[in-house]
């Protein structure tokens, strides 16, 4: 099969599987060792009882715990993620230490910005983000005209 | 609670729930879309069929669609799962999250793009490449790059450092 049949099926494959909306994705909770998962049970019950919108004293009293079971979903979702990909794209040992290099700069680079973000005072984080979305916006608008102006698809 | 009392008890509850048996992390089957899980199905049918060995080239070779895209669809949701997650347990913020698109967006775009250049690289500057890595024991090492950082405001005064 050359490359170009092989796209063709891929593509084939592609229009059967997209019609159909995901509900979003979740890890096994198998995959979860016996402790872990008592951590997560802990705060799905809170989930349940509070929905929403936790009085601030559950929180207090429940710190270690949400902490924790954001720890543990955060470090089963970096694991799964460094799992597949490398053997999804099928990377060779040089192309294994490019991905694990980006990814490690991307955390260190992602810690040090929200670290420094947290020092923003409310003001200035909510003058940011009116920023971005009047940006947001102005490029949707242009977007609009561009399609109207046919520019986009080559009218 | 002050910030190193919550780290002790955090701890602790991590002293806990520590597990000897180590278990992996897989993608709950059931939220994938029904023709994810008969592809999937599928793919797996032909590796049962001829495990515990792999299957031949040839039949890999005609399955390749299903193959392929088996792989898209794992990297696919592996990535959405990630995204979902990571700015959830970090407890971002709108502003925090926004970042952590960015900065997942140019790690992405980074690394495809040196995967690239990788494979059209010659494949005798390649093994030299790896050769090199070897020699220096830097495969399983990391380093930072210097690299320019990027601006993050309108404002440099306000959040130099970010």
């Amino acid at each position: 099969m050359n490359n170009t049949q092989l796209a063709k099926r891929i593509e084939e494959l592609s229009a059967k599987l997209k019609p159909v909306p995901s509900e979003g994705i979740r890890i096994d909770f198998n995959s979860f060792t016996e402790p872990e998962q008592l951590v997560l049970l802990k705060n799905l019950e809170l989930q349940d009882k509070y929905g929403s919108r936790w009085p601030h004293e559950v929180i207090v009293a429940n710190r270690e715990l949400i902490v924790k079971a954001n720890e543990i979903a955060s470090k089963r979702a970096t694991e799964l993620f460094l799992f597949i990909m490398p053997r999804a794209f099928m990377l060779d040992e040089v192309e294994q230490y490019f991905f694990k290099m980006h990814f490690s700069i991307f955390l260190e680079s992602l810690t040090v910005c929200l670290k420094n973000v947290k020092k923003w005072s409310e003001k200035d984080k909510a003058d940011f983000l009116r920023d971005i979305k009047g940006k947001d916006e102005t490029d949707e608008e242009k977007k609009k005209e561009k399609a109207v102006h046919g520019e986009e698809n080559n009218n | 609670m002050k910030p190193w009392q919550l780290n002790r008890r955090v701890n602790r509850l991590s002293q806990e729930i520590t597990d000897p048996v180590k278990t992996e992390t897989k993608i709950d089957f059931n939220c994938l879309s029904e023709p994810e899980r008969q592809l999937l199905d599928k793919v797996q049918e032909i590796i049962d069929e001829y495990a515990p060995a792999s299957p031949p080239e040839d039949v890999i070779e005609k399955n390749a669609d299903l193959w392929y895209k088996g792989l898209e669809i794992f990297a696919r949701r592996a990535t959405e799962l990630f995204v979902d997650i990571m700015p959830a347990s970090l407890c971002c913020d709108e502003l925090e999250e926004w970042y952590f698109k960015i900065y997942f967006h140019n790690f992405m775009l980074d690394w495809l793009e040196s995967i690239q250049k990788l494979r059209e690289m010659p494949k005798e500057r390649r093994d030299e490449l790896l050769c090199e890595r070897k020699e220096m024991g830097m495969l399983d090492r990391l380093f930072r790059l210097p690299r320019s950082r990027p601006q993050t405001t309108k404002d440099p005064e306000r959040n130099e450092e970010t």
